[in-house]
């Protein structure tokens, strides 16, 4: 039994501080995930706090054989940030905070013009249909295996692998379209790769 | 390799699992005598740059602080909630269980009971008095705490359990119901006849009020009374019943 299991089993107990420790190893991943999917900080701290109210609720029912605890949390969250986005469409808010962790050895110039294509993939990202955002969410930005985000999306590994591969192609489309890319030859291009 | 061989073999670049490093040589070298396909290929690079830098802003994000406090007191909450819910069923079973025995005991009671004629009953005082449909003013006591430290009960067991006693005289003890003497309340009016006594249930609280010791384990519990009320409605004595 991994120590996240024995975490939950203390939880059922009403363990306050296994609970807390559960927080801690997890709540970063959590905050991540919906901060992604969300583009809003408030949103994404809703989504927390209603994550790790959830699991209270859910931990007895808690299946260590069909998942790993992380990957249980991130349903939750799942099922949470998709319910918000189903209602709020907040989605187009965008995040507040500045890519700054750029190399130093790169020109002023370049510097610039990377984090316009940082803030236009994510703006990409935020803007794609939900079923693309998550695999891309799990798969690229939090970098789980396509095993991981099957579990979590609860869909075999063929079609996480196809939708990101697809969510890619939008993603590309897109930003040609944002840096100016002549739209003819873009569109001659989508319709050479993707047929 | 073909153009049409190049986009199905991209993702072998990109993708972070791939470990066919033989194909991904054919899809770099395939790139590079073809302007069409690396620029695509750089495309792709370029997003899976700019994935790798946004997943480790985002990692370096925290919640803010009062996001777990929220979190921690809605824990102490809920568990705070469940306790009570589970204390409160298990009282609540104690209750139903006690009640149970309660009525089976008091049917066990009424099935062996034999009717006797009444001049064969006890001979206690509130029996004669019930007979005789009136009741003579009650001493007024002193409560035995007050006098000798410990309480001094009497014999108060319903009529049919006494003649049940008298009956099998000698026989094994069974429980009796015990009470203190009468207790007045109302010193302004005489006990008259024609008062009447009435069994009610009180806070065991209210046995303070009378100078009685009270177990604080049990306050909350109730104790039974006989109260004398008087033809005015008025009570006039009290005594507390076990």
């Amino acid at each position: 039994m991994d120590q996240d299991h024995q975490l939950i089993k203390l939880i059922c107990d009403g363990d306050r501080d296994a609970f807390s420790a559960l927080y801690q190893r997890h709540h970063r991943s959590i905050f991540a995930y919906a901060l992604h999917m969300s583009g809003d900080r408030q949103a994404a701290e809703d989504v927390m706090q209603e994550t790790f109210t959830g699991l209270m609720q859910s931990a007895k029912s808690y299946d260590a054989e069909r998942a790993p605890v992380h990957a249980f949390l991130l349903g939750i969250a799942r099922h949470q940030v998709l319910r918000r986005l189903r209602y709020e469409y907040r989605h187009l808010t965008l995040v507040d905070a500045e890519v700054d962790s750029l190399p130093a050895s790169e020109s002023t110039s370049q510097i610039t013009i990377r984090n316009e294509i940082v803030e236009s993939v994510r703006k990409s990202v935020l803007s794609l249909p939900t079923h693309y955002r998550e695999v891309v969410v799990l798969c690229e930005l939090q970098e789980m295996s396509y095993e991981e985000a099957s579990r979590v999306l609860a869909c075999p590994v063929g079609t996480v692998r196809s939708r990101l591969n697809r969510a890619r192609k939008m993603l590309i489309e897109k930003l040609r379209l944002v840096h100016g890319e002549d739209a003819p030859e873009a569109a001659q291009r989508s319709e050479r790769c993707y047929a | 390799m073909k153009c049409s061989e190049f986009e199905n073999q991209l993702s072998l670049v990109t993708e972070l699992e791939s470990n066919d490093f033989a194909d991904r040589e054919d899809v770099i070298k395939h790139a590079a005598s073809c302007r069409s396909c690396a620029t695509h290929l750089q495309e792709e690079r370029s997003l899976s740059r700019s994935f790798g830098e946004i997943g480790a802003h985002i990692r370096q994000l925290s919640p803010s602080l009062d996001v777990e406090q929220r979190i921690m007191k809605a824990f102490d909450l809920e568990h705070q909630t469940t306790q009570r819910y589970s204390r409160g069923w298990s009282r609540y079973a104690t209750a139903a269980i006690a009640a149970t025995l309660f009525v089976a005991g008091i049917s066990f009671a009424l099935l062996h009971h034999q009717p006797q004629p009444a001049s064969q009953g006890s001979n206690s005082r509130d029996d004669r008095l019930a007979a005789a449909g009136e009741i003579e003013p009650p001493r007024v006591p002193v409560p035995a705490t007050l006098s000798t430290g410990k309480l001094k009960w009497r014999a108060g067991a319903p009529r049919s359990m006494r003649n049940k006693i008298s009956r099998d005289a000698g026989a094994l003890e069974v429980p009796r119901e015990i009470a203190t003497d009468f207790i007045r309340i109302n010193y302004a009016t005489p006990i008259e006849p024609g008062s009447q006594i009435v069994r009610v249930q009180l806070p065991r609280s209210a046995m303070s009020q009378f100078g009685l010791p009270v177990n604080m384990d049990r306050a909350d519990q109730p104790v039974k009374a006989d109260v004398i009320m008087g033809i005015d409605g008025v009570a006039q004595a009290i005594r507390f019943v076990q």
